[in-house]
Order: C-alpha cells, then structure tokens, then sequence
C-alpha cells in the first residue's frame, strides 16, 4: 500500500473539518447564495407549515407534497358500503344501478373542478416558490448594502 | 463447537455485502470450529431463482446444505405489500405477509433446523428474510443474530421488534446499527457485540498497472459497488454532472460493478464493467479518494478496504454509519445534500496533503479494530459466553 502523503502523520480531526466546511456554507447561505435543491427544500418546509397551520388532515398534507396528484378529486364512483352479507349486494346492486346517471351529471362537474384544483395548485407552488428564491435575493442584496455603506462610512 | 450458519443464499459467486460478511467469518472460524451452513439454492436477490442444486455441496472447504426455494419473488406483490405496511395503517398479520413476500420463501429450511439437534449455536444472517424471520424462533435458544440492519422503514416493523429479542445473543457491524437495533426493540440486556469485518487485501494487486491497463488519468474519484439507485448512484451522477458544469477541474469519476441503472454518456464518467479483487485493490490504490453515495450502509466493506489502501473516503452522512465510521476513522468527509458535496469535494481534490491524513488515519483505524485476528476474537468470546452459560429455558 503506497503512502499517499508524506504529511500523512499529522493528526486529523474530521469533526472540526466539517464543523469548518458547514460554517463557511451557513455564511454562502446567509448571503442568499442557495442552491436550487435548498430553495427546493425550503419551499417544502415552508408548504408543509402552512398545511400544519390550517390543520388538514395530514394523510392529504403528505399527498398534497408528493409528486404525484393523488391529493385531487375524481370523477371514481367506488362501489362500496360498510354494510356486509345480503343487505351489502343490495346496497352495491343499487348504487350500481344508478351510478350511469349519477355520472352524467357530476363528471362534467367533478373534471372541470380537477383541472382548476391543478392549475391553482400549480399556479401557488410556483409562487411560493419565487417567494422563497426572491427573499433569498433580498436578504443577500440587503447584506451587499450593509457592506457598502460600512465602506462608505470608514471612507 | 458446532456452528450452523443461516443465510438467504451462499456461494463463492455470490456478490452482497451480507453473503460476503457471512462466507469469511465461516471460512475465519472453521480454522477452531466445525462449521456448515445452511442457505437456499438461490443465487440473485431481486427474484430468488432456484440456480444452485439442492442437497449437500462445499465451498472453499465449508460444508453447505441448500433448500429451493418454493417460489420466485414476485415484484408486484411485494411492492403492493410494501406501500401497505410502510405508508397505511395495518395489521401485524400484513407485516407478516411482507416477510413472505420478501422472501427467499423457503419452508423446507425452516423445518430442516429444528433437526439439527447437534448444532451448539446457528448464525442466522439478515434480519429481514425469511429464513431468519421463521428459522430464528424454532431454534431461538441456540440463536445467534447478524441482523446487518439498515436504517431504512423495515427495521421499524413491529413484527421484528420481538424477533430482535429473541435470540440468545446478536452480533453488530457497528454502533450505529447496534443503537438503531437496541432503540427500536429494547433488547440492551442481551449479550452482544459489534465486529465490523475483517479486511483481506488481495497479495497480488500490485502486480496489476490499472493506469495503463483502463487507461485511467492521473487522478479520479472512485466508486466500487452496485450501480443502483439503492445505493444512492441515481443521486451520486446527478450532483457530479452539475458540479462539472460549475467546476471544470473536478477529477473524472470511474466506477466498477454492476448497473442496474444507467450509466450516463457523460465525457468524465467512466464504467470499467467488473474487475477482480486484485483490480479493485489496484484501483482503490490508484484512485484519489472512494466516493460512497449510499443512504443505507450496515457496514460498508469497500470503505474499510479503501481506508486499507490509505484512501480518504468521501461518504453520504445520511447514512449514520458511513458518518460514523468517518468520524470515529478521521479517515473521510461526508455530505448530506449539494451544497456539502460541492464542498467536501472540492476540499478534497484542492487539499492532497488533506486526503494524505484522512487516509493514513483510515488506514491505522482499519488495522486497528478490523483485522481478523481482532474479529475473531471477539465473536469466539460471544459464542463462548453463550455456550457456557447453558442453553436458555
């Protein structure tokens, strides 16, 4: 095994290498110097708060966040009933009955209502999302300002 | 003593870092016990195919004793089976269920150990299949655990909770997975100890020029592994593809193993297929430092043998072992996101003196607590523990 370094018997302390490394990007981070999975993580705590504030159900908090669109409405008219034995066949032979009409009414109703939740859902995230890249610009341009008018100052 | 070790599958061929932990401390403790394992005739885990022939074989001296398996996995159900019991409610029963679909489902085993009414003490291997899931309980008072737990949502089953206190003692690969065991099952009380591995570098890896052979530049980071989004490689291309737009002096990444994900056409990155131990030996010593992207580690072999090799380590911290293991060596940094990688890299590569350290420090770590000699002893000293103290009621 070749020694890689004729420095190699000095001791190291990777604890304080990190403690170092993490400081120096707390400090970038201050300065609003965010990269786009950090502006992305930030969105979503900031999403996730605002779910926890309104007290939502938190199964449909965790679906909201999730890529996929399983938190939006369906025009699905499930077959289902809590009731068991003879009486449940009865319940699922009558709702299958009249789930064609039931459907021609609220499918229109229930798609056009999905599409909206979607264009609302999309329009808001971007939004927030802008809210969170611009604050993190504020606060570099604020601190660039500061640094400036201390310079002016000791001229 | 007679030992009997339980493992999902075994073979000289076969590749996982569980199998591989299994087949060297069997081989290790044959020189003072007599030793025989039992395992199913599988050879890959993704499906547990039958390919081995059932019945009596050996391998590098080991006597082995293969089961087939009843049935394939079937990734469908497992996968059904999985949303269920990590993301709803559900019952014990479906946790079972799971275990099965897991697999390698193999009954024949199961029953075979309660038979084996000569064997002092059995190793069962990986907590979370089915041999050791349904075998551990029929022979709980001459079990011994090697969970090789992960910190991933399995672990957190209630069903394995009482598995974890069930055997007469446990063998860990490290603190952190000896804590997450102990946190999640309450099972502090029960004899144990944390072994890591043994590390064995091939004799002859310096006979093999890498550099010329892969016609490799003259620094490169390194990955040697399953190239799989398991292992955190999806990720690993991903930060490494960004930091060379914004970094054009970032050493090319060469990696070994197999893909189970695309490699990506991309002028610095660079799959050199399979390579031998000796290569990989070779590499590890021509390399500027091993990258280590993944999430779940219950040990990680090929960073002990790139800190064998002097090698600093470059390691995903949201694997608490991999974290832990750089801490407690000083032989590595770690990242938990972007911004971390970009700077524990760059330190890296800017810093050689730096990587010189963390790779001597490694290397003193591995010599220290992960020779066989210090392994071995300390697993004799546990089955001896608990053989001398009778067999439990």
């Amino acid at each position: 095994m070749s020694d890689p370094s004729n420095t190699a018997d000095v001791p190291v302390d990777v604890a304080a290498i990190m403690v170092e490394i993490r400081e120096g990007i707390e400090r970038r981070r201050r300065q609003g110097l965010r990269t786009p999975e950090e502006l992305e993580r930030l969105l979503e705590e900031r999403l996730r708060s605002y779910g926890e504030e309104s007290q939502i159900d938190p199964r449909l908090l965790k679906q909201l966040l999730h890529p996929s669109h399983g938190w939006n409405i369906s025009t699905d008219y499930p077959l289902r009933t809590q009731r068991r034995g003879l009486v449940g066949g009865l319940v699922r032979a009558a709702k299958r009955l009249v789930r064609p009409f039931v459907r021609l009414y609220t499918d229109h109703v229930f798609n056009r209502q999905a599409q909206l939740n979607l264009y609302y859902m999309y329009f808001l995230q971007d939004a927030a999302r802008q809210i969170v890249r611009l604050e993190g610009e504020v606060g570099r341009l604020r601190q660039r300002l500061e640094e400036l008018e201390r310079a002016k100052g000791a001229a | 003593m007679k030992l009997a070790f339980v493992i999902q599958r075994y073979g000289a061929d076969v590749a996982g870092g569980a199998e591989l932990h299994c087949r060297w401390l069997a081989e290790r403790l044959a020189q003072r016990h007599e030793v025989q394992v039992v395992t199913t005739c599988a050879r890959d885990y993704v499906e547990w195919r039958n390919h081995y022939a059932a019945g009596q074989d050996t391998v590098n001296g080991i006597e082995v004793t293969r089961y087939r398996v009843r049935r394939p996995r079937d990734a469908g159900a497992f996968a059904a089976l999985s949303e269920i019991v990590f993301d709803d409610e559900h019952q014990p029963a479906d946790e079972r269920r799971w275990v099965v679909a897991n697999g390698p489902d193999c009954p024949e085993l199961v029953e075979s150990l309660g038979r084996m009414r000569d064997v002092d003490l059995f190793l069962f291997y990986s907590y979370r299949y089915y041999q050791s899931f349904f075998g551990l309980p029929r022979v709980a008072d001459r079990a011994v655990l090697v969970p090789t737990a992960e910190e991933d949502p399995a672990v957190r089953l209630s069903i394995f909770a009482e598995l974890f206190r069930a055997p007469r003692g446990l063998i860990y690969l490290t603190p952190e997975e000896r804590d997450l065991i102990q946190g999640v099952s309450g099972n502090a009380g029960l004899p144990h100890v944390v072994i890591g591995s043994g590390v064995s570098v091939p004799v002859g890896w310096r006979e093999v020029d890498v550099r010329s052979r892969f016609h490799l530049p003259p620094h490169f980071l390194f990955y040697a592994g399953r190239i799989d989004r398991n292992k955190g490689v999806d990720r690993l291309f991903d930060y490494y593809r960004r930091l060379d737009a914004d970094w054009l002096a970032v050493p090319p990444l060469v990696l070994v193993g197999h893909p189970v994900l695309p490699i990506p056409d991309h002028p610095k990155i660079r799959h050199l297929g399979y390579v031998t131990e000796e290569e990989k030996f070779a590499l590890l010593d021509a390399c500027d430092l091993l990258v280590m992207p993944s999430p779940y580690e219950s040990l990680s072999i090929v960073a002990l043998e790139a800190w064998a090799m002097g090698r600093a380590v470059l390691a995903n911290a949201r694997c608490k072992v991999l974290e832990g293991q750089c801490l407690r060596s000083n032989g590595g940094l770690f990242y938990e996101d972007y911004a971390e990688f970009c700077a524990t890299l760059s330190t890296l590569v800017e810093r050689p003196e730096l990587r010189g350290r963390l790779g001597a420090a490694g290397q003193a770590y591995v010599r220290r607590e992960y020779a066989w000699p210090v392994v071995e002893q300390r697993v004799d000293s546990l089955l001896r523990g608990i053989v001398g103290g009778g067999r439990a009621k």
